[in-house]
């Protein structure tokens, strides 16, 4: 039986979307089908009450926008079997920024910042990820399964100084608590997540060169969502590696119950 | 018709005109300043929970209000204020009684060492007085002494910048370390620590002690800034509960009362120190639907709004429009306006 997977997001479905032929060849019993806008376009669409995601009635731009991109206006994801959420940075700014200006009580580093107290640190992680997972929550309501991975982490090259430089992913990869802050964040996200019936798909271990940071190849040629053959390497999009890293991960977390038999790779790297 | 000293006087001066006809915030001349607060005026706010409200208003209309332990980049807005960070000009949460004040300076400058300053419970630390600001406590006493230390830094800071000291008057009632005097802002075993009749011992301050407090305070501050000025308001928030003895209405009147009378008698005795009855706004008849939410304590958001903004007209200032407030009027406790109190806590023990 071939299931459908409807992955929708921001210009960071262009990694899974051009691991398209990979993903096809791994999963013969899936078909997947993209649907993206970039991020602030991304963001006016929601889901109406059939089950179908698409930019508001009124705004015609953007509908002329989504159909240029896809090919359709809108994506029906009543029609599919799961729906992968590709989507922003999920308050992880807010988090890095946090960290990087604040010496946590707890922890044993003091970095000459002000003090914060632990409990003060994750309740400001955790409004900051809740905001975003109502709002997307709100924006998929009633689509199930489904299922929300964060943008990828950008690549090391954005903590050396330059055009890529990234604040604040940069000033916090010396940080030498890092683990612990992406532990205590991931483990927030999926929380929040988990509570809105939306399932975290953490960004792969083989793909991370550190705490919040991608390993450079996956930044490599990472071609432009709406442009196949349009590279960016702004180390802030992925390439197809990271795309098809990422769709194992996911298709490990489709269980029997939603999608039948859980689905294994076909081929091994 | 015959000669009255009533007869020159203007509008204000008449309860028909100055207060029954103009709507509760058009009353003519309520406030005069004293002094002018502009834009480059560096206002310190402190006081108990309603001057949130005023160091809001103060931010909104662009004046330069000192915050030397600001919510720094990312820190989200509702954290921020839960923790205390950005509401006053440091971290030391809501100040309620002068001798409050007195006692946080003369600590700053190394005059007093508050007497059990550390409160426990269920294996967690809080500061003794300011145990608002961290609402889950720390994880051990030193951490509670190392964010102490840093306060009082940040506090100096802060008295140092000032030119206008705004201070919300808002309880009499307070519970003291028995041996040393030393006054904390909640009630023990409110949010942490434990009541001890042998270790504490309720006041309720009177206006000669609170004047005395005052003038101590005064003394130190100007010491550091021989320049600053005051603004002083009574809080209108009724008290939460009483162990005064008497009923909590009788109790909220007596407090208000001798805070009213100290500012009265504060504004007289000096023209650095001006008076914003913010007190009598809220207790006007004028209001049709009434000032207080159906709690019958939180001020309605609408009623802060028109107070903050009488306060700034008269100073030539305007507010930015804030997001608007919930306005059903079902505050509830002490936060239904949206100021953080710790004294409703005490309606948890409410028979």
């Amino acid at each position: 039986m071939t299931r459908r997977i409807a992955i929708v997001g921001t210009s960071n479905i262009g990694a899974p979307k051009y691991a398209a032929e990979q993903i096809a060849a791994e999963y013969p019993s899936l078909t997947v089908r993209f649907w993206g806008m970039p991020g602030r376009k991304f963001a006016d669409c929601a889901t109406d009450d059939a089950g179908v995601f698409q930019p508001p009635s009124g705004d015609v731009e953007t509908r002329k926008l989504a159909k240029r991109i896809n090919g359709e206006d809108c994506i029906d994801l009543s029609t599919f079997d799961a729906t992968l959420v590709i989507a922003d940075t999920m308050g992880l700014p807010s988090v890095l920024f946090m960290a990087g200006n604040y010496d946590v009580i707890d922890w044993p580093h003091r970095r000459d910042k002000p003090l914060l107290s632990r409990p003060g640190f994750l309740a400001g992680m955790e409004e900051a990820i809740t905001a975003r997972a109502d709002d997307l929550a709100q924006q998929f309501q009633g689509v199930r399964p489904l299922f929300l991975t964060r943008a990828p982490y950008p690549t090391t090259m954005v903590t050396r100084r330059g055009p890529l430089r990234l604040e604040p992913f940069a000033s916090v990869a010396a940080h030498p608590e890092a683990a612990q802050i992406e532990a205590l964040y991931t483990k927030a996200l999926d929380r929040a997540l988990a509570a809105r019936n939306i399932t975290f798909i953490a960004q792969p271990a083989e793909t991370m060169a550190a705490p919040f940071l991608t390993r450079p190849a996956y930044g490599r040629g990472a071609e432009d969502f709406r442009t196949a053959g349009r590279i960016l390497d702004d180390h802030r999009h992925m390439n197809a590696a990271f795309g098809a890293s990422l769709f194992r991960a996911f298709a490990l977390a489709l269980c029997p119950d939603r999608t039948g038999a859980a689905p294994t790779p076909q081929t091994k790297e | 018709m015959a000669r009255s000293p009533y007869s020159d006087l203007p509008q204000r001066a008449f309860w028909r005109g100055g207060v029954a006809g103009p709507g509760p915030f058009d009353l003519p001349d309520l406030y005069r300043p004293r002094f002018a607060l502009t834009p480059e005026t560096r206002v310190f706010t402190a006081g108990s929970c309603f001057a949130q409200h005023v160091g809001g208003a103060l931010k909104r209309a662009g004046l330069s209000v000192i915050d030397t332990e600001p919510a720094l980049r990312g820190m989200p807005p509702e954290t921020a204020k839960r923790f205390g960070y950005g509401v006053y000009a440091a971290r030391f949460g809501n100040i309620y009684t002068v001798r409050q004040f007195r006692q946080l300076i003369e600590e700053m400058l190394g005059l007093f060492s508050p007497a059990l300053p550390i409160w426990e419970r269920d294996g967690r630390f809080w500061d003794a007085l300011r145990p608002g600001i961290e609402p889950e406590g720390l994880t051990s006493a030193e951490q509670v002494v190392e964010m102490r230390t840093q306060h009082l830094i940040a506090l100096a800071r802060a008295v140092q910048e000032a030119e206008v000291m705004v201070f919300t008057l808002g309880l009499t009632e307070a519970w003291e370390h028995r041996e040393t005097g030393t006054v904390y802002p909640t009630a023990p075993g409110t949010i942490a620590g434990d009541y001890d009749p042998d270790l504490f011992v309720f006041r309720n301050h009177g206006v000669a002690e609170i004047l005395e407090d005052f003038t101590a305070l005064e003394r130190m501050l100007t010491e550091i800034n021989p320049g600053l000025q005051w603004i002083l308001t009574v809080s209108p928030v009724p008290l939460a509960a009483t162990a005064s003895g008497d009923h909590v209405l009788a109790a909220t009147m007596r407090s208000k009362s001798v805070l009213r009378v100290v500012c009265d008698l504060l504004y007289e005795s000096s023209a650095a120190i001006d008076y914003f009855p913010s007190y009598e706004l809220v207790m006007s008849p004028a209001h049709p639907a009434g000032a207080f939410a159906s709690d019958l304590r939180s001020v309605r958001p609408e009623v802060v709004d028109g107070i903050m903004e009488l306060f700034l007209k008269a100073h030539g200032l305007t507010a930015e429009p804030i997001p608007s407030a919930p306005t059903d009027g079902d505050g509830e406790g002490g936060d239904g306006d949206g100021a953080l109190c710790e004294d409703v806590l005490l309606d948890a023990f409410r028979p």
